[in-house]
């Protein structure tokens, strides 16, 4: 929660109230997708990716551009995480079973699995 | 071997043209192989334009088939016979033949033969003026000078021939007036041994019919009114009229009647004898009158084969002498020949024409005319400096009229030049033979300045053909080492020696083979130790003299064709790098770099370019490298990710795409494994 709207400390007592109703809406708002996790450390992923297996986090991003996809298993989307400087892009996968509909330039919010071997496997995902 | 024939054709007399082209037998031509073969590819066309053989080609057979037109040569030199008129002169070998004319040609003239034509000129002279009351004298100091001209050496003995065979017939012509003589004797005593045999006849039967008539006259006395028969026992034919009794036996013609009781010779035994005297002196006359004409017919066939025999020998003035002699022997109605008839008759042009000692006459004349006007031909090609056509106009000549004096009387000097001519062509032909054409050439030059028709441009024309096909046999045999095929080298090196043997191409392409097989393994060594360092830089460097020395190497050939083609590659990559680098574009100059590493990790140019551009490139080749280092460590996620990363930095690399597409595929076959074995991805699908 911290990461993904992090408020001014002078206007943290006023946006309070907004917040919480934020969150009445998102609780009560079907399909919506909730931060429940850490934030995505960009950097530290890129570096060693081997040190995050294991740990969940959530990502907002961009999709970049679909790398592969295989019918019945999944896909690999290559995003560009919002958070991070320009450029840097990561590869996630998703599967078939999300039944998402995903196009390039969506911006989503992904509850992410780093697996073994460092693959970003996304458990779930909502629109931005 | 052609170039030697058209030496030899020109050592050869030229032909002297047969007037019946269609009687002439035509002597064996030399074998001419031909052909040609379409070629393929640069050996297979040399070895066929060898397999046609041939080193002859067509401007050369039409040489020699000009020079050496057997067909139509009146001189054959395969068998040493001279054809003329159709007739062909057995000449003896060859080697005989032709050392009679360099006999010839060497020999100094003779003065004696200028007695010798005059003595000949005189018979001829006598011989010609045989009419008249001298006639007889004439012929006779004729023959007596036969004699003397048989005394000299160009005379051969012809002339004692001649004067022998009329002594024979003068002897035998002798023998039958002798014969003529016993004749008439026999004759006459054959009619006087008739006449006696007729005359003792008739006194045989008029005794018989007086003791008849003397019985019945007694036995008359007896019987009166008896008359005794009267008998003619009287010889009434001309023989008995005409007498020829015997001297040694005379018999009384009529004798007294009273006398003729027991004292008559007549006989019945005696008047066997008669009978048989008069059938040998009948057998006598038959055979000496059968004998007469034996000796004619006899001196007539001996008389005609001598003639004949002159003709054949090619004594042509000797025919004419004899002929002359015949004439004069021999009545009309004996000129024709019974002897000779078939050698004769092939000289003429048709067989109709009665054979005479006239016809034989006229062909010596020929003969004789022929030999002067063709040494005409000689004197005028000499005087114009051709000397090859004098040397062959001279050549035939000779063997026409040899014993002729206008062949005999020709120069001292002008023979020996064209001795000369006659050895250096016979010189160049053995020299052809051995295929020394260098030493052809040297010759054929001489030869061309002394004689102004001598054909030395179709000599070295054929020379060269025979050398270009020697130098491309040897070409053909250098493709075919450089292809490997060493059977066919060998085969062509042989081919072009046979063409030519002093080739000094042969000696080269020797030597370089030599020294071919050194530097291949010179060459060998090189390769294998910088292979072996996979130091391929340096066979690179070294490519063009490895590619001949290892051509033939069929073990290091491939492997340096591979290796200069590999860093042919590498060298377009530096080429490439450095283009880039020039259009400021560092990552694609490393992504060059990186291609030819792959192809020569250790080349030391290479990581040297690398090492200058690192520094411009580090984070791209940082993340490359990690997303190698990913990859190999089976971590394909990870990897991945940093192949975006480079992509990242160089959107255009290659090496990125390829490992992103290399990864992805990778990953999804191992999320689709553990998808099918309900592994951790499944569990989280679902």
């Amino acid at each position: 929660m911290r990461s993904l709207s992090p408020p001014a400390a002078a206007s943290r007592r006023l946006l309070r109230p907004l917040a919480v109703l934020t969150a009445v809406l998102a609780l009560l708002g079907p399909g919506c997708a909730r931060q429940t996790h850490e934030p995505f450390p960009v950097p530290a992923y890129l570096e060693a990716p081997e040190n995050l297996q294991g740990n969940r986090y959530t990502l907002d991003a961009e999709i970049d551009a679909q790398l592969e996809w295989r019918e019945g298993v999944g896909r690999l989307l290559s995003v560009r995480p919002l958070s991070a400087e320009a450029g840097a892009r990561l590869p996630v996968f998703v599967a078939d079973s999300l039944s998402a509909n995903l196009m390039v330039a969506q911006r989503y919010r992904l509850e992410l699995t780093v697996r073994r071997g460092g693959l970003l496997h996304v458990n779930a995902l909502r629109k931005l | 071997m052609r170039l030697a024939l058209v030496l030899l054709a020109l050592l050869a007399a030229a032909p002297l043209r047969a007037q019946d082209q269609a009687a002439v037998a035509a002597p064996a031509a030399p074998a001419v192989p031909s052909a040609s073969q379409g070629p393929k590819s640069a050996a297979e066309s040399a070895f066929n334009a060898l397999g046609t053989a041939n080193l002859e080609s067509d401007t050369l057979l039409k040489i020699i088939d000009k020079a050496f037109d057997t067909d139509s040569d009146a001189f054959n030199p395969e068998d040493g016979t001279l054809n003329w008129k159709g007739h062909t002169y057995s000449l003896g070998q060859m080697r005989a033949f032709r050392a009679r004319f360099e006999r010839y040609l060497s020999q100094p003239e003779s003065i004696d033969h200028d007695v010798y034509r005059a003595i000949l000129n005189e018979i001829f002279s006598l011989l010609s003026t045989r009419g008249g009351e001298a006639a007889g004298d004439n012929t006779r100091k004729a023959w007596q000078l036969l004699y003397r001209a048989s005394e000299y050496e160009a005379d051969g003995g012809a002339s004692l021939a001649v004067a022998n065979q009329v002594f024979n017939a003068w002897r035998i012509r002798d023998e039958r007036d002798a014969l003529a003589v016993t004749q008439g004797e026999l004759d006459r005593l054959r009619r006087r041994q008739q006449a006696d045999l007729s005359f003792s006849g008739d006194t045989m039967a008029r005794e018989g019919t007086t003791a008849a008539a003397d019985a019945v006259s007694s036995g008359a006395a007896t019987l009166p009114g008896v008359v005794a028969p009267e008998i003619n026992v009287g010889n009434t034919g001309p023989g008995a009229a005409a007498g020829g009794r015997s001297d040694s036996a005379p018999a009384p013609r009529s004798a007294p009647a009273g006398a003729s009781g027991g004292s008559s010779t007549q006989g019945p035994v005696s008047q066997l004898f008669r009978a048989r005297d008069l059938s040998e002196t009948e057998a006598k006359i038959k055979a000496s009158e059968a004998g007469a004409a034996l000796t004619g017919v006899q001196a007539k066939l001996q008389f005609q084969t001598t003639l004949v025999n002159l003709f054949l020998q090619r004594r042509f003035q000797h025919c004419l002498v004899a002929a002359s002699f015949y004439r004069y022997i021999f009545k009309g109605t004996a000129q024709s020949l019974e002897v000779g008839r078939k050698e004769i008759q092939s000289f003429l042009p048709s067989t109709d024409l009665a054979l005479t000692v006239e016809t034989l006459e006229f062909l010596a004349r020929e003969a004789i005319n022929d030999t002067e006007s063709a040494m005409q031909a000689v004197r005028a090609n000499y005087a114009d400096g051709r000397l090859v056509g004098a040397l062959e106009r001279l050549q035939e000549t000779f063997f026409l009229g040899e014993y002729l004096p206008p062949v005999a009387q020709f120069e001292r000097e002008k023979k020996q030049t064209l001795l000369k001519l006659y050895q250096q062509v016979d010189t160049a032909r053995k020299l052809a033979d051995l295929k020394d054409y260098d030493a052809v050439e040297r010759l054929v030059g001489e030869i061309g300045v002394q004689a102004r028709d001598f054909r030395d441009s179709e000599v070295l024309s054929a020379l060269r053909a025979a050398q270009r096909m020697s130098t491309l046999a040897l070409y053909a045999a250098q493709q075919a080492a450089a292809a490997g095929d060493f059977l066919r080298a060998q085969e062509g090196v042989a081919r072009a020696a046979s063409l030519w043997p002093l080739n000094p191409a042969i000696k080269t392409y020797t030597e370089n083979m030599a020294d071919q097989v050194d530097l291949g393994s010179q060459a060998a060594q090189l390769f294998d130790d910088a292979m072996k360092r996979g130091d391929l830089r340096r066979v690179y460097d070294q490519r063009s003299e490895l590619a001949i020395a290892l051509l033939s190497d069929a073990v290091r050939g491939p492997r340096l064709k591979e290796t200069i083609e590999k860093l042919s590659r590498v060298e377009i990559f530096l080429a490439q790098a450095q283009e880039l680098l020039a259009q400021n574009n560092a990552f694609a100059a490393w992504e060059a770099l990186d291609a030819a590493t792959r192809l020569v990790p250790n080349d030391v140019q290479v990581n040297q370019r690398r090492g200058e551009l690192a520094p411009r490139v580090a984070s791209f080749v940082g993340r490359l490298d990690a997303a190698r280092r990913h990859e190999e460590a089976d971590r394909p996620a990870a990897a991945l990710t940093q192949y975006l990363a480079a992509q990242g930095l160089f959107p255009a690399s290659s090496l990125a795409r390829q490992g992103i597409e290399r990864a992805s595929a990778r990953l999804l076959d191992e999320l689709g494994a553990e998808s099918a074995a309900g592994g951790p991805g499944a569990a989280a699908a679902r």
